[in-house]
This record gives structure tokens, sequence and C-alpha cells, in this order.
């Protein structure tokens, strides 16, 4: 009778053994699944300060509307130097390259080595999901 | 007679082995390195926005040189606030600073300070580039 029943438990035994087997796949899978992280992407997610001996971009700090667009930057400048003037650029650029927003700004005068703020309104008003890349430049007025 | 059945028995355990594995690689997700440049992941749900960045030396931003970065940071929603593991790389001119720090970002903005390792003169050219991995 016990040498009957052996090759039949062997054969539920591997039976078992295939049911985890095929199973396998799917607990690794829903494993994976609730460890995943949701997308966060970072918006912008560069921001470049291009600078002209003496004067030094510092700062750079988006105006968003609760609907989602930039609608202005304010830009800090040092200037290291002896007082003189300075003219500040914006650009803002998408995942592709393309310029989607852009503006500039003066500041008649800014005292040696001290900072001046200037508020700079943007021609388009871009949505910031889209603001890949700011740049902000500064040049002698 | 019972060979053949055994035998149809396998063949049937294999087969559910293998619709096993066509079902998990269709629920499974890899990860998508290159998304966003966030290193992160499969389904969107938001965004970490950077309002603003500033180069500080100290406390203070007038001077030429630099030795913290602060952001200016929050979450575009709610369901997404939480810990972050945020990465700022400062590329001075070439040279290539590297700081990760745990933050808490809400749909509030806060300014978040993170320490470079030494005083930076400020070169020509300053790129700042964020990245941001969700914790919890």
């Amino acid at each position: 009778m016990g040498l009957r029943k052996a090759p039949i438990l062997s054969f539920l035994f591997l039976g078992i053994l295939l049911l985890l087997l095929c199973f396998r796949g799917v607990f690794s899978a829903a494993l994976n699944v609730s460890n995943v992280d949701p997308v966060i992407i970072v918006r912008p997610e560069i921001f470049k300060f291009h600078s002209q001996s003496p004067l030094y971009v510092r700062d750079a700090n988006l105006t968003i509307t609760t609907a989602g667009s930039i609608t202005s930057v304010t830009v800090t400048i040092y200037n290291d130097g002896s007082p003189r003037g300075a003219v500040v650029y914006v650009y803002i650029y998408d995942d592709a390259g393309n310029l989607i927003g852009s503006g500039s700004g003066e500041i008649k005068n800014i005292p040696r080595e001290k900072t001046r703020i200037v508020n700079i309104q943007l021609t388009q008003q871009p949505q910031y999901s889209t603001a890949y890349r700011i740049e902000v430049s500064v040049s002698e007025a | 007679m019972r060979i053949m059945k055994l035998a149809a028995l396998v063949l049937f355990l294999a087969m559910l082995v293998l619709a096993g594995d066509v079902l998990s690689s269709l629920i499974s997700v890899d990860r998508i390195d290159a998304l966003g440049g966030s290193g992160l992941i499969n389904v969107g749900r938001g965004y970490v926005i950077v309002q603003g960045v500033g180069l500080y030396y100290g406390g203070s931003q007038a001077s030429r040189f630099f030795n913290n970065v602060r952001l200016t940071m929050y979450v575009s929603d709610s369901s997404i606030a939480g810990t972050y593991e945020v990465t700022v790389v400062v590329d001075n001119g070439g040279a290539i600073y590297t700081v990760t720090q745990t933050v808490t970002l809400s749909t509030t903005a806060s300014i978040y300070t993170f320490s470079l390792p030494t005083n930076i003169a400020q070169a020509g050219e300053v790129s700042i580039t964020v990245y941001a991995r969700r914790l919890d």
C-alpha cells in the first residue's frame, strides 16, 4: 500500500512545486510594484548663471501663478567692482531646447560690493511643467 | 496509460509556469533612469518645483564666492508631499560639486540650504542641476 502511494505523493509534491514556480513571477512583480516610486519630475531642472566680471548673477527666483504660469523672474546681481549699471537677460527652455520664455531688465547703478535685485517680466509666460532650463545672464549696461 | 496522464499533467503545469511568467511581465515595471534626469520611475503623479536658486557665501550674497546653495522648493500636489532625497549638482566652470540631503517637501514653498565642501570663486558660467527622489 505504502509502495503504491509513493509515486502519487511524489507527483503531488512535484505539482505543488510547479504551482509555486508558476506564481513566482506574479509575486515578484507585485513586490516590485509596491516598492516603485511614482514619477517625480523636477521643474525646472537646471538653472544656469552667466556672469561677466565684475557682475555676478547670484539668485534667480520664479514667480509662478496658481495656474502654473511663470510670469516673472527676480534676479539678484552682485557687483564686485566699481559702481556700474547692468543689463540682465532671462531665457527659459523646454526639454527639447526650445526657447519658451524670455525677458530682460536693467539696473541703473550697483554700488561697489553690493547686490541689487531686478524683477524681469517675461514676454511669454510658459507653464512651469514645461520649463526645463532657466538661463540668466548679466552684462554691463 | 498512467504515464500518458502524468505526462499531460506535467505539460499542463509547465504551461501554467509560462502563463505566470507572461502575466508577471505584463504587470511588472522597470526603472526609467533617464526620465526627467531624476532617476525615477513609472507612474507620473506630479512635480517637484524649484522656484528659486541662490548662491550664498555664508548668509550673504554680496560676494563673488559661495559655499552654499539655497533652493526654494515645493511640490505641485499634496498627494506627493513627503520626504525626498534631493541632489544638487553645481558645475562651476567645469568643476563639479555634488551635495545630497533629505528634505521634507510640501505644497508651500520653503528654502533649503545645501552646504558645499569648500569656498568657491564664482566662475563666468555656473550651472545648478537639481534631482529629487521620493523616499516615502
